[in-house]
C-alpha cells in the first residue's frame, strides 16, 4: 500500500490530537463547572438557614418564626425554594409558605453546629437539603432544634445545561478553527515540500537540469547532496562515453589499417573472417557500453526533433532511393530518457528501414494507455522492402544474425536495439506491414502523466 | 578527380593516399584540422575525406567552418565512433556520407564515387552526356555504345569534364587536378592530351566536346 502525503498524515495526527485535548478540556471544565455550582448551592442554602435563623426566637420553650419571611420565594408556591424548622424528634415545628408537605425523608444533621447537605425527593421533584443542628438555652432549658433549607434540584441543573450548551458550542467552534488554522499552516510550511516535488519532476521531464538553491534549511541538505548527485552522475556519464570514444578510436583506427593492408591477402579466408569477428565484438560492445537506459535524472528527449534529425541525415546518406518518409509524432512529445539512446534506437531502425525499403517509410509514434492503464510510448516503423518470416524475427536480435547480405551495416544495430528497448523497461515486436515490408513495434513505459496530475494537484 | 584527407594516424594516412592513388585520385593529405581547414580554403577539391577525431580542430567543427563559408564540395566523415549521435551530428553539421572504421577499401572508393557522380548531378552510376557515356565503376568509357580505350589521364580527363559539364576548366585547374602538388607542371601536356581525348571521344569531329577558350581555357559541353 502507498503511504499517504506528508501533509495528510501529519494533519490527521494533529486533527486526532487536537480531538483528544479538546474533549479532556471539556470534560474537565464540565466537571469544575457542576462541582462549582454545587458549592454555590450549598453556600446559598446555608445563607438562607442564617437568614431563618435571624428571624427565629425561643420564648418560654416556644419557637416563634414569622410567617412572611424576607425572601419572596419562601412565600411563594412552587418557587423551588423552601425552609423547615424540625424538633429533637425530627416532627415538624414550622415551614415556609412555598411548602405544603415536606418530603417522606431527610437526612439530617447529627452533630450540633454541623451542616449536612443531602437530597430529598418530594414526589417526582429532587431537591438538594442543607440540615442544620442548633441548640438553644431557654431558662436554664436546652432545646434542639433542625434548621433545614432546599432547593429544586431542577434550576440547579438548568445552570449546567445552559452552560453545557455554550460549553461544547464553543469547544467545537475553537476546534474547527483551529484545524482550519492548521490546515493554512502546514499547506504553507510543506510548500517547499511540494516545490521539491515539482521540481524532481520537472528534472525527469528534461525542463531543468538541476535543482534551485533557496530551500529551507532542513531540505537544503538533502537538495544540494541530490544537486551534487545529477552533476556525479551525468559527468561520470560523460566522461564514460569519452573514454569510449577514446577506446573506439585506438582500436578501430588500427582495425582499419589491418583492414586496409588486408587487400593484399584477400586469398586468407580465415584471417578475414577472424578480423570481421574482432571488429563485431568490439563495434558491439562499444555500442552496448554507451546506453544509458534509465537515468537518475535525464534530460527529456523531444522526439520530434530527434526523430527529424535521423531523418535528415538518412536522407542525405539514401539521397539515392529517393524514399518517401511519412512521419507522425505529436509535437511536444517528451520522453524522459537520454538523447544518445534515442538517436541510436531511431538511427538503427530507420537505417534498417531505410536500407530495405523500395521508396516508403512509415513511422508513427504516439503514447497510447494500455488495458492495465499505464501509459506506453509507442513507437511504430514500417516499410515497404521484402520484409521477413517468422523464423527471421526471431533471429533478427540475435547479435550478428543478418537477414541477408543486403546493404552495408555490421548486422548489430538491430541487437543494439534489443538492448536499449531493455534498458529501458519495453517490449519490442515484429510485424509484417501492410506496406508489404517489416515492421517494427516497440513500447516504453511513459511516465509523464505523472507530471501532469501533480500539476494539476 | 583531386581529393583532400585529413587523417590524424601517420599509418592509415599514408595507407589511405596510397591506396586512392593507385585507384587514380590525386590525393592532398593533412593530418590535424586546422591545416585541414586551411587546405580546403586554399585549393580547390571535388572531395574531402574527413576523420571527426582530429587533434587541434575537430573533424566536425571543420566541416561546420567550411559549410558556413558556403563550401559545397562533398565532404565524407571517418569515424571510429559508430554510435547513431556521431553519424547524426556529423551528417546535419554538413557532411554528406559517413563511413565507419574499419572500412573496406572497396566501400570508400564505391561512397567517394558516388558522392562524386552526384556532386555531378548523376544519378546513377554511369554518367552520360550526348553519345558520350562513362561507368565510374567499371570506368569504361563508350562514344555511341562503343568502347574507347583511354589512358590514366585521358580517363582522369574525361571524367573531370563529365562531373563538370558545361563548366570553364583553365588549364591551371585542370594541371593541378591531374598531377600531384610536388610534380612539375607543363601546361603543354594539357594540350597534348585534351588533343588525344578529343581525337578518341569524337574521330569523325561531328560532336565537338571539347571547346577551347582563347586564354581562359576548356569547356566540355554537348550541344
Amino acid at each position: 500500500m502507498k503511504p499517504e502525503s506528508l501533509r495528510k498524515r501529519f494533519f490527521a495526527n494533529s486533527m486526532v490530537v487536537t480531538f483528544v485535548v479538546m474533549l479532556i478540556s471539556v470534560f474537565v471544565i464540565d466537571i469544575s463547572y457542576q462541582d462549582e455550582l454545587e458549592r454555590t448551592a450549598r453556600d446559598k442554602l446555608r445563607l438562607h438557614i442564617f437568614s431563618v435563623l435571624s428571624v427565629a426566637h425561643l420564648a418560654e420553650g416556644q419557637l416563634n418564626v414569622p410567617v412572611i419571611l424576607q425572601n419572596p420565594r419562601f412565600n411563594t408556591e412552587q418557587s423551588g425554594l423552601w425552609a423547615a424548622i424540625l424538633d429533637e424528634q425530627a416532627s415538624k415545628l414550622w415551614r415556609s409558605l412555598s411548602i405544603d408537605e415536606l418530603p417522606q425523608k431527610i437526612t439530617l444533621s447529627q452533630k450540633l453546629g454541623e451542616l449536612h447537605y443531602d437530597n430529598a425527593q418530594i414526589g417526582n421533584q429532587s431537591f438538594l437539603t442543607a440540615a442544620y443542628k442548633i441548640a438553644w438555652d431557654d431558662q436554664g432549658t436546652l432545646y434542639t432544634f433542625h434548621f433545614i433549607s432546599a432547593e429544586n434540584d431542577r434550576l440547579i441543573q438548568g445552570d449546567v445545561q445552559r452552560f453545557r450548551f455554550w460549553l461544547i458550542g464553543g469547544f467545537i467552534s475553537v476546534t474547527f478553527i483551529l484545524l482550519a488554522c492548521q490546515f493554512f499552516v502546514l499547506r504553507f510550511a510543506f510548500r517547499p515540500i511540494y516545490l521539491l516535488e515539482e521540481e524532481i519532476l520537472s528534472l525527469e521531464h528534461g525542463d531543468k537540469n538541476a535543482l534551485s538553491a533557496n530551500y529551507p534549511a532542513e531540505l537544503s541538505g538533502v537538495t544540494q547532496n541530490l544537486n551534487a548527485l545529477i552533476d556525479k552522475e551525468y559527468r561520470q556519464r560523460e566522461r564514460y562515453r569519452v573514454s569510449m570514444a577514446d577506446l573506439a578510436h585506438s582500436l578501430k583506427t588500427p582495425m582499419a589499417i589491418i583492414s586496409g593492408e588486408m587487400v593484399n591477402y584477400s586469398e586468407n579466408k580465415i584471417l578475414q573472417d577472424a578480423i570481421t569477428r574482432i571488429d563485431n565484438s568490439i563495434e558491439y560492445q562499444l555500442r552496448r557500453a554507451v546506453i544509458s537506459g534509465h537515468n537518475l535524472v535525464s534530460k527529456g528527449v523531444h522526439i520530434k526533433q530527434v526523430l527529424n534529425m535521423v531523418l535528415a541525415a538518412l536522407q542525405k546518406i539514401y539521397v539515392d532511393k529517393s524514399i518517401n518518409v511519412q512521419s507522425t509524432v505529436q509535437d511536444e512529445l517528451v520522453f524522459s530518457g537520454d538523447e544518445n539512446d534515442f538517436l541510436e534506437l531511431f538511427g538503427n531502425l530507420l537505417d534498417n528501414a531505410f536500407k530495405y525499403a523500395q521508396n516508403q517509410i512509415v513511422v508513427n509514434i504516439h503514447v497510447q494507455t494500455t488495458s492495465d492503464n499505464k501509459q506506453v510510448l509507442e513507437i511504430i516503423i514500417e516499410d515497404d522492402g521484402v520484409g521477413f518470416t517468422e523464423s527471421q524475427s526471431i533471429k533478427i536480435f540475435n547479435r550478428g544474425q543478418r537477414i541477408d547480405s543486403l546493404g552495408l551495416g555490421q548486422g548489430i544495430g538491430l541487437s543494439v536495439v534489443f538492448d536499449l528497448v531493455k534498458n529501458y523497461d519495453g517490449i519490442i515486436e515484429t510485424n509484417s506491414s501492410k506496406l508489404g515490408g517489416a515492421l517494427f513495434k516497440i513500447m516504453l513505459p511513459h511516465n509523464l502523466n505523472n507530471i501532469d496530475s501533480t500539476k494539476k494537484a | 578527380m583531386k581529393l583532400l584527407l585529413i587523417e590524424d594516424d601517420e599509418i592509415l594516412l599514408a595507407q589511405l593516399e596510397s591506396n586512392l592513388t593507385k585507384a587514380g585520385f590525386t590525393v592532398d593529405c593533412c593530418q590535424d584540422g586546422e591545416e585541414g581547414l586551411y587546405r580546403s580554403r586554399e585549393f580547390v577539391y571535388d572531395l574531402a575525406i574527413i576523420d571527426i577525431g582530429l587533434p587541434k580542430l575537430s573533424g566536425i567543427d571543420v566541416i561546420k567552418q567550411l559549410r558556413s563559408e558556403k563550401y559545397t564540395h562533398p565532404i565524407l566523415i571517418l569515424t571510429a565512433r559508430s554510435s547513431w549521435q556521431d553519424k547524426v551530428h556529423g551528417l546535419n553539421a554538413g557532411a554528406d556520407d559517413y563511413l565507419v572504421k574499419p572500412f573496406q577499401f572497396e566501400e570508400l572508393i564505391a561512397r567517394v564515387q558516388a558522392m562524386l557522380r552526384r556532386a555531378g548531378g548523376y544519378a546513377s552510376n554511369v554518367l552520360e552526356q550526348g553519345p558520350i557515356k562513362l561507368n565510374i565503376e567499371t570506368q569504361e568509357v563508350w562514344v555511341n555504345e562503343i568502347p574507347v580505350k583511354l589512358t590514366a589521364f585521358e580517363h582522369k580527363l574525361v571524367q573531370y569534364f563529365m562531373l563538370h559539364p558545361q563548366r570553364v576548366a583553365s588549364k591551371i585547374v585542370l594541371a593541378d587536378y591531374l598531377y600531384d602538388e610536388e610534380v612539375e607542371r607543363d601546361s603543354n601536356v594539357i594540350e597534348v592530351i585534351v588533343a588525344r581525348l578529343r581525337q578518341k571521344l569524337d574521330p569523325d569531329g561531328q560532336l565537338k566536346p571539347i571547346e577551347t577558350l582563347r586564354g581562359r581555357g576548356y569547356r566540355f559541353a554537348i550541344k
